[in-house]
């Protein structure tokens, strides 16, 4: 596999732009949904994917096949969503105050049942709602599958911060799916 | 201990990493907690759906904007992923739809053309387009025919300007010809795969002769146009 994205590499870096259009084709499909999900929005996804290949083609002569491909492109994706949410943080800092104010009351909200199956376009939905910094640590370890280790290792954070962070997301996500929920079942009544 | 003490084992417990011990804890504590029980159950099921969340594809022009971007040649002939025949076998299918959609998008312009002289590279695409579909076994040599006859087209109409057509005209036609030139992207992209696919072939050969078809109306409006201009000046 490695010889294989070695190959590959070579052949983009000699300008052959199919092989280019090859590692597109392989790996956009994961980055976006992972792009997506960590910043809420399928429009900065697409320009932060525009970005990730773009800066893969100006720097695969750094790859040297210590890694797959995937990984490597997924710390580029990971690493530029990261570099946008600190950017978009900073400029929506009382954004995220409000949204992280809500928790408190979220904590008392009255609890039906979540379904057990639920719906993923609700659940798309609602992690988008989440606030930036348990979004993506909730990503990372419940949509990506990452040990806690690592996703304190990839965001810079203790691993203690990331379960606390994971608690929170999973636990305003619970809340959204059910306040969902009972808007669902009301207008059935209706 | 109450349920405050068990916040974090819970995420843990959800995710088979507590310890015996807190895990034998917890188990005991939510016995009687049904508040707790609950959450443990919600969590499971957040954890569960979020692990099989579908993957999702970006739009075509990703690529379009990454391969203009990196200059790369032949970044035109990009197909959307869930068009890509790794994916899928009916590309072609798919192609010949969207050609619908477009053709049947642009008949207003074409109720505009009324009957009128066809200007002389018309002919040329003509006789391609004839001896594309009805004369010529070769494949290849009807798609070098249309070829040529789009690039003279091509020609006549960047001669003309850009001002050789009002606004309204000019991006419908635009529009068009950028909605053929993807169906054509992605069927040469399904042919580059298997080359012999004969419903690829027949869908190329369906979208150039559509090109060929809306560069000869764009040309014939343009010449209108001229005509009533030239009237108007006299």
């Amino acid at each position: 596999m490695r010889a294989e994205d070695l190959e590959l590499a070579r052949r983009c870096l000699s300008g052959d732009a199919a092989a280019f259009e090859d590692l597109y084709r392989a790996h956009a499909g994961r980055l976006f949904s992972l792009l997506t999900r960590m910043a809420g929005s399928a429009q900065d996804a697409e320009d932060l994917l525009q970005d990730v290949f773009v800066q893969a083609h100006r720097k695969l002569g750094s790859f040297r096949g210590e890694s797959s491909l995937g990984t490597w492109l997924y710390r580029l994706a990971v690493n530029q969503c990261l570099d946008h949410l600190r950017g978009r943080q900073v400029r929506m800092a009382r954004a995220t105050d409000s949204l992280d104010a809500d928790d408190a009351a979220e904590a008392v909200a009255p609890a039906p049942a979540t379904p057990q199956a639920i719906d993923r376009i609700d659940l798309e939905r609602a992690i988008a709602q989440l606030p930036e910094g348990c979004r993506t640590a909730f990503v990372l370890h419940d949509v990506e599958g990452l040990e806690h280790h690592e996703v304190a290792e990839t965001l810079g954070i203790s691993e203690g911060t990331s379960k606390s962070q994971v608690h929170k997301a999973r636990t305003k996500l619970r809340a959204l799916l059910r306040a969902r929920t009972q808007r669902a079942d009301a207008l059935e009544r209706v | 201990m109450n349920c405050d003490d068990f916040t974090l084992t819970i995420d843990d417990y959800v995710d088979g990493t507590a310890d015996a011990a807190d895990a034998t804890a917890l188990e005991h504590h939510l016995s009687g907690c049904p508040s707790c029980r609950s959450m443990v159950a919600d969590f499971r099921a957040i954890r569960m759906a979020a692990r099989t969340l579908p993957p999702l594809e970006p739009p075509a022009r990703v690529w379009h904007a990454v391969a203009a971007r990196i200059e790369a040649p032949g970044a035109r002939q990009a197909t959307a992923p869930w068009l890509a025949p790794s994916n899928w076998g009916w590309q072609p299918l798919a192609a010949a739809a969207m050609l619908a959609v477009v053709v049947s998008g642009l008949t207003w312009v074409g109720g505009r053309l009324g009957t009128r002289p066809a200007p002389a590279t018309a002919s040329v695409a003509r006789a391609a387009a004839e001896t594309g579909t009805d004369a010529v076994d070769d494949f290849q040599t009807a798609e070098a025919l249309y070829a040529d006859a789009i690039a003279s087209l091509e020609a006549e109409t960047a001669a003309a300007g850009p001002a050789a057509l009002d606004v309204v005209t000019a991006a419908a036609l635009q529009g068009g010809l950028e909605a053929i030139d993807e169906v054509i992207g992605d069927t040469r992209q399904a042919l580059a795969r298997e080359p012999d696919d004969e419903l690829s072939q027949e869908s190329l050969l369906d979208a150039l002769g559509s090109k060929v078809a809306l560069l000869q109306d764009t040309v014939a409006l343009i010449h209108d146009r001229n005509g009533l201009d030239e009237g108007f000046n006299q």
